[in-house]
C-alpha cells in the first residue's frame, strides 16, 4: 500500500490524460475534466510546502542561531506572516498587499536576476578564452548576434542586423531543433518509465 | 526626487542588494530575508485564493466531489510528521501522473511531430539545406548506437559545431536580457525615485 | 601590465560596466533602430483582427523578468486598446497578475472599463495542468476574477467559454511554464494562434517554434519592445533604455577581447621564458 498506491494513482490518472486525449469518449472526457481539477486544486495546495519549510529552518535558527542570524530570520518570519496575513484576510488586490508586492518583492526579484549582468561581465573577462574551435564558433556567433540586436552594431556594420538573423534563423535553429527533437523522444520515454512505476526517484526514498 | 514612500523603499531595496557585488552587508541580509519571506507569503495567499475558489466554495455550493483533492491535498502536509510521512507520497503521485500524461500527449505532437514535419521544406536554397542538414547532424550527435569515431566521429564534430552557434546567440541572448533588467532597474532608480530621467 | 590586466578586481568590472550603462541613460545616443520581423508580424497580426474580437494574454511573467517585458508588453496592451479588442487577462505565475495589472494601469488600456473591455483573471495553480483546464472552461477556472468579481455575466466574456474562441493567445514569457507549454495544450490541439513577449534569453531556444509557425510572432526583449513601442507610435522605455544596451554589449564585447589578448600575451610569455604552458 505504501509503495503502490502512489504508483497506482500515478498510472491511472496519466493513462486517462494520454487515452482521453487520442480517443473520443465521453466517459474519458469527464474522467480527464474531473482529475484536471483535482490536479489544480492539489497544486495549490502544495504552494503551501515552501513556507513551512521556511517557516521550520528559520524558527531554528530562532531558537539556536547567533543573534545576527535571529534578527535575520525573524524579519523573514514577520515577512511572511504578515504578507500572508494581509493577503488572506483583506484579498490580492488590496493596497496594503499591493504595496509589499511592489515596494520589495518585484524590484528585489528583478535586482536578483539583473545581478546576472556583472557576473556575465566579469565570467567574459576571465572565463571565455578561444582555446579551441568550439569555443570560436561559439564567441563568434555570440559576437554577432549581440552587435545584430543593438543599434550601434548596426551603425558599426550595416550587415551586423542581417547576419544575427540569418544566425538565429537557420545554424541556431537547426541546432535547437535538433536538440529539441531528441529532449522531446527523450522526455516521453521519461514519462512513461515515470507512469509505468519503474522511474520512482520523485517519490523520494522507501522506507 | 519621488514622495512615495514605496518607491523610496524599493530603491532602498535595488540599492541593498546591488551593494552585494561589492560586500556583503547587513543592508543586504536584512532586504534579502524580507524579499523572502514576502515572496513566500504572496504565494500563499494566492494558493489559498485558489483553494477557496476552486474547491471549498463549489464543494460547499453541493459539488462534493472535490472533497477528494481537498482532503489529498491537506495528506500533502503529513510529510511534516514522520510517522505519517509516507502518506504525502499518494497525493504527489496522483499530480505528477496528471502532469506526465498532460506532458507526454503534448510533446508527441508539438515537440516531435510538428517539429519533424517542419523539417519537410524543398531543399532548393542554401539556407533550406542548412536547416535540414543541420537539424540530422545534431540529431547524430546525440545518436550513442555508433561509436563516433572516423567519419561518424566528424560528423559529430559537426553536429557539436552545430550547436555552438546555437549555444553562442542563446549566450547572446542571456547577457541582452540581464542587461535590459539592469536598466530597467537603472531607469526606475533614475526615473521613477530620483526624476533624473523622464 | 598584461598580468596585471589578467588580474583585475571584479569589482573594477562591475563599476565599468556600470557607469556605461548609466551615461547612455542621461544622455541618449539616438541611433536609429530596425523593427525585427517577427516583431511586425505580431503587429501586423493584432492590426488585422476586427475591433470588439476577444484576444487572450497570458501573463506568465515572473517579477524577475518584469522590467525587460514590461514595455512591450505594455505597447502590446496599448495597441489592442487602439484596435478595440477584448483582453482577457489569465496567468499561470503567481505574481502574474500583479504585474499584468501594473502593465494594464501603464498602458491606454487601463482608460478602458474593466469587465467590458478587459478582464485580470488572476492567478490559476498547476502550471500546465491549469493551461489545459482554463484552456476548455475558462469561467470554471475563474469564478471570480483577479477582484474578486463574478465571471458568470461579465459583459467581456460573453462567449468566451473556452480558449478556442478567442482570435489570438500572447504569452508574456520568462520561462516555464510558458510558450512551449502553451503551444502543447492550446495551440497545436485546438489550433489557437500563439504569440509572444519573450525574454531575450528564449529568443534563440524558439527558434524552432517560429520557423514551423507554431509561433505567428514576437516581441524579443528590450529590442523588440522599442521596435513595438515605434510601430504603435508611443515611445516609451524601450526606446529609452535600448542606447543603454548598446552600450553594455559593447562593453562585455570589448571585455573578452580584453580578456583574451591579456590570456595570450601572458600564456606566451610563460612559454618563452621556458616554463611550461
Amino acid at each position: 500500500m505504501k509503495r503502490n498506491a502512489p504508483l497506482v494513482l500515478s498510472f491511472i490518472a496519466g493513462l486517462v490524460m494520454i487515452l482521453a486525449f487520442f480517443f473520443e469518449s465521453q466517459t474519458l472526457t469527464v474522467a480527464e475534466n474531473e482529475i484536471q481539477n483535482y490536479g489544480v486544486i492539489l497544486a495549490a495546495f502544495a504552494l503551501g510546502i515552501a513556507s513551512v519549510n521556511l517557516i521550520q529552518v528559520h524558527a531554528r535558527n530562532i531558537s539556536r542561531g547567533t543573534t545576527l542570524e535571529r534578527v535575520y530570520s525573524a524579519i523573514l518570519i514577520v515577512s511572511l506572516v504578515g504578507m500572508a496575513l494581509v493577503g488572506i484576510t483583506k484579498g490580492q488586490n488590496h493596497p496594503t498587499f499591493q504595496f509589499w508586492f511592489n515596494a520589495i518583492m518585484a524590484p528585489s526579484q528583478s535586482t536578483v536576476w539583473a545581478l546576472g549582468a556583472f557576473y556575465i561581465a566579469s565570467a567574459a573577462f576571465r572565463a571565455f578564452k578561444i582555446k579551441n574551435v568550439d569555443s570560436t564558433v561559439l564567441l563568434i556567433s555570440a559576437a554577432i548576434v549581440m552587435l545584430g540586436g543593438v543599434p550601434i552594431g548596426e551603425a558599426i556594420w550595416g550587415g551586423f542586423p542581417g547576419f544575427s538573423k540569418w544566425i538565429n534563423d537557420i545554424p541556431n535553429m537547426a541546432g535547437m531543433r535538433g536538440m529539441m527533437i531528441g529532449a522531446g523522444i527523450g522526455a516521453i520515454g521519461a514519462g512513461v518509465r515515470m507512469l509505468l512505476g519503474i522511474e520512482r526517484s520523485y517519490l523520494g526514498r522507501s522506507e | 526626487m519621488s514622495t512615495d514612500i514605496g518607491v523610496w523603499i524599493a530603491a532602498f531595496a535595488t540599492i541593498g542588494l546591488v551593494s552585494f557585488l561589492f560586500k556583503e552587508n547587513p543592508l543586504y541580509r536584512v532586504i534579502e530575508n524580507m524579499y523572502v519571506g514576502i515572496s513566500a507569503g504572496y504565494a500563499l495567499t494566492v494558493g489559498y485564493d485558489n483553494i477557496k475558489n476552486l474547491a471549498v466554495k463549489p464543494m460547499l455550493q453541493g459539488k462534493y466531489s472535490l472533497l477528494i483533492p481537498i482532503v489529498l491535498g491537506i495528506l500533502l502536509y503529513t510529510r511534516y510528521v514522520k510517522r505519517y510521512a509516507w502518506v504525502a507520497k499518494i497525493p504527489l503521485g496522483l499530480l505528477m501522473g496528471i502532469g506526465t500524461g498532460l506532458a507526454i500527449r503534448g510533446l508527441i505532437l508539438s515537440q516531435v511531430v510538428n517539429q519533424i514535419k517542419a523539417c519537410f521544406i524543398p531543399l532548393n536554397s542554401f539556407d533550406n539545406i542548412f536547416m535540414v542538414l543541420g537539424t540530422l547532424i545534431v540529431l547524430f550527435y546525440f545518436f550513442f548506437s555508433i561509436e563516433h569515431k572516423g567519419s561518424a566521429g566528424n560528423l559529430a564534430k559537426v553536429g557539436r559545431w552545430v550547436m555552438m552557434i546555437g549555444f553562442g546567440a542563446s549566450f547572446a541572448g542571456t547577457a541582452t536580457g540581464r542587461i535590459s533588467l539592469f536598466i530597467g532597474r537603472l531607469q526606475f532608480l533614475l526615473g521613477n525615485w530620483l526624476g533624473i530621467i523622464k | 601590465m598584461m598580468e596585471r590586466i589578467t588580474k583585475t578586481d571584479s569589482r573594477v568590472i562591475y563599476a565599468i560596466l556600470l557607469v556605461s550603462m548609466i551615461i547612455p541613460l542621461l544622455k541618449p545616443l539616438g541611433l536609429p533602430l530596425t523593427t525585427p520581423a517577427e516583431t511586425q508580424a505580431l503587429y501586423d497580426l493584432i492590426e488585422s483582427i476586427p475591433s470588439g474580437t476577444p484576444i487572450a494574454i497570458s501573463m506568465d511573467c515572473s517579477a524577475a523578468g518584469y522590467d525587460e517585458l514590461a514595455p512591450g508588453t505594455i505597447a502590446v496592451l496599448t495597441h489592442a486598446a487602439r484596435k478595440g479588442l477584448k483582453v482577457i487577462g489569465i496567468s499561470v505565475i503567481d505574481a502574474g497578475p500583479s504585474l499584468l495589472q501594473k502593465s494594464i494601469e501603464a498602458s491606454e488600456l487601463g482608460q478602458k472599463e474593466q469587465g467590458i473591455d478587459y478582464v485580470n483573471l488572476g492567478f490559476v495553480a498547476g502550471g500546465e495542468t491549469a493551461m489545459a483546464s482554463i484552456a476548455r472552461d475558462i469561467k470554471g477556472m475563474y469564478p471570480v476574477d483577479f477582484t474578486g468579481k463574478s465571471t458568470s455575466n461579465m459583459p467581456v466574456l460573453n462567449g468566451v467559454n473556452t480558449l478556442q474562441d478567442v482570435e489570438l493567445l500572447i504569452c508574456v514569457a520568462t520561462g516555464t511554464p510558458g510558450v512551449p507549454e502553451w503551444i502543447r495544450q492550446v495551440g497545436d490541439p485546438l489550433k489557437v494562434p500563439i504569440a509572444t513577449v519573450v525574454i531575450a534569453g528564449l529568443v534563440a531556444d524558439y527558434a524552432p517554434y517560429m520557423q514551423s509557425k507554431q509561433l505567428v510572432g514576437m516581441v524579443p526583449g528590450l529590442r523588440g519592445a522599442a521596435g513595438y513601442e515605434g510601430l504603435v507610435g508611443k515611445l516609451g522605455r524601450g526606446t529609452a533604455g535600448i542606447d543603454a544596451q548598446s552600450v553594455g554589449h559593447v562593453v562585455i564585447l570589448a571585455l573578452v577581447v580584453v580578456g583574451n589578448i591579456a590570456y595570450f600575451a601572458t600564456k606566451g610569455r610563460g612559454k618563452g621564458k621556458g616554463g611550461k604552458a
